[in-house]
């Protein structure tokens, strides 16, 4: 062995090594001693903020299964009124999607570094987009309701600017990763940009925006339950009732409806995902 | 032009499918999803009243009420923000924590494909419930208050923490595994040299990006009073009280940027070193 002294454990400070030779060496800074302290400090202080007891958490922990015990068996009875504002759920994320979508599609190019040499256009709409996507589809409606009324139009003008700050930020993430050969060929040949991007980038842009305007319809119909609750249209608005009369059962029938729909939706977006990759 | 060449093009050209049908048919199926959910949209007619809300809502982001923006009491932004974010870390932590068994459990190259299925279940049955529903069945376990959000955060950050784990658990290198089989190790020796360091980046990567998420979605608590910034946020736009809300709104997007940008930092560090 070359080492002939060691000094010290290496937990808080780097280790000394001191080689035969004599030159001194040190090991690499333990950092992780101090990311486990800090963190360990922060559990203690949002355990203290947050006024969390375990327990707390034992003693009372049965009382969980009170509201899912009363939802089952669900009142199968309810199923004819479920129906309707379930499809309009449906309906609102489809066409809530399909907007946000389309308009997330130009946008994206705007704001991708690699397409668009604007500086100044590009930072702008990066920090439009940024602005959109930090506040949850939650806030948008329930702003639209108190501009619009209650009713499905609030919650599908929720959802297309939710969609729209989140595909575009997908897609320029993407844009910005692809192989920009063709299009250059395309643009010193003597084509136009637009005409270019159509030819060049599309295609290899194309099945990546399927499968984010896919996914974006999964996320909108499980988030969409929300909406109804702040009066934005859809199932939202029975489960709001039945929860604030604690009719368990009824939303029982309601949760296994939404739970069919995600499941259905979710599996075919999957593999319709699946045939596009 | 060269003639042999053309020739060669046509032939490439000709070897592309024909995809027209199939086109056509996505299409049409898409336009007709597309105007059966149209009906959905019934543009409703702005009242005067609706104009009014808006122009006040416009004109109070420019001028939020600065004594809830900075006063430190405890109803002040800057309280509310950090006990917001003391509910996300906190649950993110105890989701990420539950949400390594449960994806050990449901990996395939881990444990026979059989064994999976309670755990992959589970975690889509998880995912469906609607994060406030989750809320209103813990506020009967500890009251409300910031408690209730935080075992919320924890229950709803389960579902997608093991579902992306899995992804990873599912990816590991078998390789390792096997060198250090033929080096003479045994089990212990193979899941800590072998298995923690392949998973520890993306897990701690996976669970910051869900420490994102969550404290970007803390404001639904509000709606059931499980704490954090969204039950006054909300109470201010339900009373019309704009300026108040618009303060809040503000500390929200503050926070939330603040995170993300912290966020992808480290995890841009994470995944690709120094």
């Amino acid at each position: 062995m070359a080492r002939q002294s060691v000094e010290g454990k290496g937990l808080f400070k780097p280790q000394k090594f001191t080689l035969k030779s004599g030159t001194k060496i040190d090991s690499r800074f333990p950092a992780s001693t101090y990311v486990i302290i800090t963190i360990i400090l922060l559990i203690l202080i949002s355990a203290y903020i947050t006024e969390f007891s375990i327990v707390k958490l034992i003693e009372r922990g049965n009382e969980f299964f009170t509201i899912p015990l009363q939802m089952f068996p669900p009142d199968l009875s309810y199923i004819e009124t479920v129906i309707p504002p379930l499809l309009e759920t449906i309906q609102m994320s489809l066409i809530g999607s399909f907007i946000g979508c389309v308009l997330a599609l130009p946008v994206a190019f705007l704001a991708s570094s690699n397409i668009n040499h604007n500086k100044i256009i590009l930072k702008i709409t990066r920090s439009i987009l940024t602005l959109f996507r930090t506040l949850p589809v939650l806030i948008y409606a329930t702003i639209f309701t108190y501009i619009f009324g209650f009713g499905a139009f609030a919650g599908t003008l929720a959802i297309i600017i939710f969609t729209f700050a989140v595909v575009s930020k997908m897609l320029y993430d993407n844009i910005e990763t692809i192989e920009l050969g063709p299009y250059e060929a395309l643009l010193s040949a003597g084509s136009t940009k637009p005409r270019a991007i159509v030819t060049a980038v599309f295609p290899q842009v194309l099945p990546h925006f399927f499968s984010t305007s896919l996914y974006s319809l999964e996320m909108n119909i499980r988030s969409s339950a929300i909406l109804g609750y702040v009066g934005a249209g859809g199932i939202g608005v029975l489960i709001d009732f039945t929860l604030n009369w604690t009719l368990y059962a009824k939303f029982g029938t309601i949760f296994v409806c939404l739970f069919i729909v995600v499941i259905a939706v979710e599996s075919l977006s999957r593999y319709l995902r699946g045939r596009l990759s | 032009m060269d003639k042999k060449f053309d020739k060669h093009l046509y032939k490439k050209l000709e070897e592309e499918p024909n995809r027209l049908v199939q086109n056509i048919i996505i299409i049409v199926l898409v336009s007709i999803l597309v105007i059966w959910s149209a009906s959905v949209i019934d543009i409703p007619e702005i009242n005067d009243k609706g104009k009014e809300i808006a122009k006040n809502i416009v004109m109070s982001i420019f001028h939020p009420n600065t004594d809830i923006l900075f006063s430190l009491s405890e109803t002040g932004v800057p309280a509310l923000l950090i006990e917001t974010l003391a509910i996300a870390f906190l649950g993110t932590l105890i989701g990420a924590v539950l949400a390594i068994p449960l994806a050990f459990l449901s990996s395939k190259n881990i444990v026979p494909r059989w064994v999976t299925f309670p755990g992959v279940a589970s975690i889509t049955f998880i995912r469906t419930f609607p994060v406030f529903i989750i809320g209103l069945m813990f506020i009967s376990v500890s009251g409300p208050g910031p408690m209730a959000g935080v075992l919320t955060m924890a229950v709803t950050s389960v579902g997608m923490i093991a579902k992306l784990y899995i992804d990873v658990i599912e990816d590991l290198n078998d390789g390792i595994i096997e060198f250090l089989d033929s080096a003479g190790c045994n089990t212990t020796e193979k899941v800590f040299a072998g298995v923690f360091p392949q998973l520890m980046t993306n897990f701690i990567s996976i669970t910051i990006y869900r420490f994102e998420i969550n404290v970007k979605n803390a404001s639904v608590l509000g709606l059931v009073g499980a704490g954090g910034i969204g039950y006054p946020l909300l109470a201010a736009m339900g009373n019309s009280r704009w300026n108040d809300a618009s303060a809040y709104l503000i500390g929200l997007i503050f926070m939330v940027i603040v995170i993300e940008i912290f966020s992808t930092k480290i995890r841009a560090r994470l995944s690709y070193g120094k």
